[in-house]
């Protein structure tokens, strides 16, 4: 039986950021590009010479990572490498870069001496400590392979795929997707969910041309592959235990995934977007097994029945009923796509009447997530867009190679369009792939860092002008694995509740902050929180000040 | 699943059809054409299609149907911004083409331009409430607007105009659901159903909608069909996403655009031309049927009858299960006194479809015209008129009777004939006739 504690606020609260002077006129949300400012000057590649090799098309995601434990996210950007025929670097690069926060808005470039900057096509990556020694590690996956980096303690990391049990030469030709780590069988280590676009060979690369114009082919023509998942032993080693769960069964097109107890039973389910079929929602049967429930429960298509080129899944209360919804993004020539928690393990298409696919029709979709930029209590959409064909406008007028990514905010009930009033948002047109939220300076307005493909990322620092109030919880598990993915947080104030849960990988292919961020309107103090472990365990605290970073330790 | 839902059905029916024209090995040569073409080659189909264009545009004249038809193949070469232009310029020289607002609003929908697109077909509606998708695209606008109210009336009108559009009943019973009418939602969909049942959109969301007003069987039900449709279909995307060339899609829109070009010309009298433009289409998509029928029909209207026969007979070899292209094949084999091989071909016709009407039809004719297989001509017609109980099927089956000498039931039948099309003076003759045969007139 769970337990359920009180305990005195300031006993267990650590405050690691004062409340900043709150203006009194709420206004629009504006963001400000800061990579030039912040000194981050990676630049990404996807390896193109021309040749239009499949895997170009899909590089790259990006992650947050408090590596040193200061409280503050550093920036992980995964990176593309030279594929056959690109012209080689003139001095060798690191494939990922590492930045670390220096805490005064900017950021030290510290791959070198991190040990992440391995040679590779990086393509996606999870964060979380899986050992529970305290450290946040690393899980990438590449083209071709796949690698765990365990966090020393000391600004660097070592590979330990081999020791792991994860290293697996039949990813040679493998293109990576989406990966989780959580807690599917609640024993307080965090399991490894990785999923797989395609088997594709360079070697066989199959070319495309649309009239006389080369581009990139679709993902039908390579053979798809199963996910997997790798079970913890509790001693730095994980079992593939992908077929007795399920979890291997199903084939398909994996890209983005993230994970949710979408059914409120205590248990993590896992969601996987497919592209050019129908997505994967595993519900967890609680005794090791998943089912694969994505037509039934009414997430495998879009409203109308229809399969989406799906690259990004994320989940949020775009509602407030406490229940995890779902956004989708998508291929050109279909719209971003809201799913809506109805309960009992069945969604609902909410994207018509909720006006969640405006503006996105031209689009091509990645990076999401339902993110309270402005605190007032309600989440607004932000999507990353950006073509996946180069010579797009070459034979489609259209729409064009790179784009605007799209933010929207919720008005009456209805998503409306506000990037061309976000600052940088709006002038930021790029081919944008992997997009990751956090509070990056801790000033409770949660900042969006975009990984641009063949490009420099974007560091959009939210400076949202308002009076509305906030906190960031930093949940830490005891009995729970130590990064407290899958603990569930329920928060009141002012006769409204919320509710999140700590995810580690979401969005596109990408990993965001492992602290839970809440916008709390004009309420000034938090009522009542609730979190609710995975290891079974409930902690209740109440009457907490509000904008700050709040720190619990799951208590026995 | 939205507005793109008939452009990759027809995206993927021309990859088949593209598929079918290479196992064919049709020629594909400029010779047959008159005009200054290059030969289509895939990987040159858009230099081709550029010049088609600027062809096109030089014989038809600027006119409301030439840029019509610009605009159609502009959209097809991605070129939204020359699509829009001509349609609007089309708009302009007639304004009351509702069928051209409807593509101006499907063209605005694709950039996201949703406000004009509504504007469009608002237009287009009033201007022609009947036309050929105007309410359904506009429902589905007005949804995505927030007009819910809007859409549940422009899709009701929808279908009361045509009350076999499954798309509308699919998109109006999504919307019921959407609002929480769940039970109003399941009749349209089974509707949907009925009329579609091999689209797994209409079981999907008849899934859907039965299992939230509650019908745990019927929604089980729905379920177990969807996963054999799925199975069974391959995902669109996957079917006509970028794929190794476009060259069927663009030979395809070639296609379409001469036979656009043809029927325009046609219209102006500039016959030789449109039958230069057949031809082309026939070169560039040897197995797409339409031009071949068409310059078929062609050739029969100025006396080539013997070119129409092989035209058509090309057409009854590479599709024998489409019967009209027997059955036109049959009468120009009548006109050029082949009686054996055109009672063959409907007779063909009919081992695949005995109650195929248009052969049903035919043969009867045939056997009575030649007064030959008399009683066999009475049989056809006693199955055409079960099937098709129209005037001038009562009307054959008289004939049939009186030529089998059975006076009295082809006085009934004709009889049938002049009550159900009271007003046409051959049946009426008909029948005046037989009584005055059968002794009931003076």
């Amino acid at each position: 039986m769970p337990r359920r504690l009180h305990s005195t606020a300031l006993a267990l609260l650590l405050a690691c950021a004062a409340a900043q002077a709150a203006p009194s006129t709420p206004g629009p949300i504006r963001f400000r590009d800061v990579t030039d400012a912040a000194g981050i000057h990676f630049v990404h590649t996807d390896g193109s010479s021309g040749r239009h090799y499949f895997v170009e098309t899909i590089a790259s995601g990006l992650g947050l990572i408090d590596f040193d434990g200061d409280g503050y996210p550093d920036i992980l950007f995964l990176n593309g490498a030279p594929l056959p025929g690109a012209a080689q670097p003139a001095r060798p690069t690191a494939s990922c870069a590492l930045y670390h926060n220096n805490r005064d808005g900017t950021f030290t470039d510290v791959t070198a001496s991190s040990g992440l900057g391995v040679p590779g096509y990086a393509l996606a990556c999870v964060v979380a400590d899986y050992d529970n020694d305290g450290y946040e590690d690393v899980f990438i996956n590449y083209y071709g392979g796949q690698r765990l980096f365990h966090n020393n303690g000391n600004g660097t990391f070592t590979d330990v795929t081999a020791k792991a049990g994860l290293a697996d030469p039949s990813l040679a030709h493998t293109v990576g997707a989406g990966c989780l780590f959580l807690d599917y069988d609640r024993d307080g280590y965090l399991d490894l969910f990785v999923s797989y676009y395609v088997e594709f060979d360079l070697a066989h690369s199959k070319p495309s041309t649309r009239g006389n114009v080369p581009n990139y082919i679709a993902p039908g023509n390579y053979p798809q592959r199963a996910s997997r998942l790798y079970h913890n032993n509790r001693d730095g080693t994980f079992t593939d235990v992908s077929l007795a769960s399920g979890i291997g069964k199903p084939l398909g097109y994996g890209m983005g995934v993230v994970s949710a107890d979408f059914d409120g039973d205590g248990w993590p389910d896992i969601y996987v977007g497919n592209d050019v079929m129908g997505n994967f929602l595993f519900h967890n049967k609680k005794d090791g097994t998943f089912e694969e429930i994505g037509v039934p429960a009414g997430v495998a298509y879009d409203g109308y029945g229809e399969p989406q080129g799906t690259m990004g899944v994320n989940v949020g209360d775009y509602d407030g009923d406490g229940r995890f919804d779902i956004i989708v993004t998508k291929y050109q020539d279909q719209v971003n796509t809201l799913y809506r928690n109805l309960g009992n393990l069945q969604f609902q298409d909410v994207t018509i009447p909720t006006g969640a696919g405006i503006n996105s029709r031209h689009l091509v979709t990645w990076g999401c997530g339902l993110v309270d930029f402005d605190n007032d209590g309600v989440p607004e959409l932000f999507t990353a867009a950006g073509h996946l064909q180069d010579t797009v406008e070459q034979y489609d007028k259209s729409t064009t190679y790179k784009q605007r990514s799209l933010l929207l905010r919720q008005r009456a009930g209805r998503f409306v369009d506000i990037t061309g009033e976000s600052g940088a948002l709006a002038k930021m047109v790029e081919s944008s792939r992997g997009a990751v939220f956090g509070d990056l300076n801790n000033d409770g307005k949660i900042d969006i860092v975009v990984l641009n493909a063949r490009s420099r990322p974007a560091v959009l620092i939210n400076e949202t002008v308002n009076s509305n109030h906030w906190v960031l919880l930093k949940l830490v598990g005891s009995r729970s694995n130590r990064s407290a993915v899958g603990a569930l947080a329920r928060l009141t104030a002012g006769g409204r509740t919320w509710v999140d849960e700590v995810r580690a990988g979401r969005g596109y292919q990408s990993a965001e902050d492992l602290r839970l961020h809440f916008g709390l309107g004009t309420n000034a103090v938090i009522d009542r929180l609730q979190v609710n472990w995975p290891s079974g365990l409930t902690n209740v605290w109440t009457h907490l000040p509000v904008d700050r970073v709040l720190r619990f330790v799951e208590a026995p | 699943m939205d507005f793109d839902r008939t452009r990759r059905a027809t995206a993927a029916r021309g990859l088949l059809l593209g598929g079918l024209g290479l196992l064919l090995g049709f020629p594909s040569s400029l010779a047959a054409g008159t005009n200054s073409l290059p030969e289509f080659r895939a990987e040159a189909a858009r230099e081709y299609l550029s010049a088609a264009a600027r062809q096109g545009l030089a014989e038809a004249g600027t006119n409301a149907e030439s840029c019509f038809i610009q605009a159609r193949l502009q959209n097809n070469l991605g070129h939204s911004d020359e699509a829009e232009r001509f349609a609007r310029q089309a708009l302009t020289l007639a304004p009351a083409r509702a069928e051209i607002e409807v593509f101006l609003g499907s063209l605005l929908i694709h950039q996201d331009r949703m406000d004009e697109a509504a504007a469009s077909l608002r237009r287009a509606v009033a201007t022609d409430e009947k036309v050929e998708g105007g309410q359904r695209l506009l429902g589905m606008i007005l949804e995505r607007l927030g007009d819910p109210k809007g859409a549940e009336a422009a899709f009701t009108a929808a279908i009361g105009q045509r009350p076999g559009d499954a798309i509308a009943r699919l998109f109006l019973g999504r919307l019921l659901l959407d609002q929480g009418r769940a039970s109003e939602a399941v009749a349209h969909l089974e509707a949907a159903c009925r009329l579609d049942p091999d689209s797994s959109n209409n079981r999907y969301v008849l899934y859907q909608a039965q299992t939230r007003a509650g019908d745990a069987e019927g929604a089980r039900r729905s379920l177990d069909a969807l996963h054999q449709l799925k199975t069974k279909e391959k995902s669109p995307m996957e079917a006509t996403d970028d794929g190794q060339t476009d060259g069927p899609k663009m030979r395809g829109y070639a296609a379409a655009f001469h036979n656009d070009m043809a029927n325009l010309l046609q219209r102006q009298g500039q016959t030789a031309l449109a039958e230069a433009h057949l031809r082309e289409a026939i070169a560039v998509a040897p197995d797409q049927p339409l031009a071949r029928g068409r310059l078929a029909a062609l050739c029969t209207h100025t006396g080539r009858l013997a070119e129409a026969k092989d035209l058509l007979a090309t057409l009854a070899r590479v599709q024998p299960n489409e019967p009209s292209f027997g059955v036109n094949l049959a009468t120009v084999l009548l006109q050029l006194k082949d009686y054996d091989a055109a009672v063959g071909e409907l007779e063909r016709i009919l081992h695949l479809d005995p109650n195929q009407p248009e052969a049903l039809n035919n043969l009867a004719r045939a056997y009575l015209g030649a007064r030959r297989q008399l009683p066999e001509a009475m049989v056809l017609c006693q199955r055409l008129v079960a099937g098709q109980p129209t005037a001038a099927n009562f009307d054959l089956l008289g004939w049939a009777f009186y030529a089998n000498g059975r006076t009295n039931e082809a006085l009934e039948a004709s009889s049938q004939a002049v009550q159900l099309d009271p007003d046409n003076p051959v049946f009426r003759e008909r029948h005046r006739r037989l009584e005055q045969v059968a002794g009931t007139h003076p």
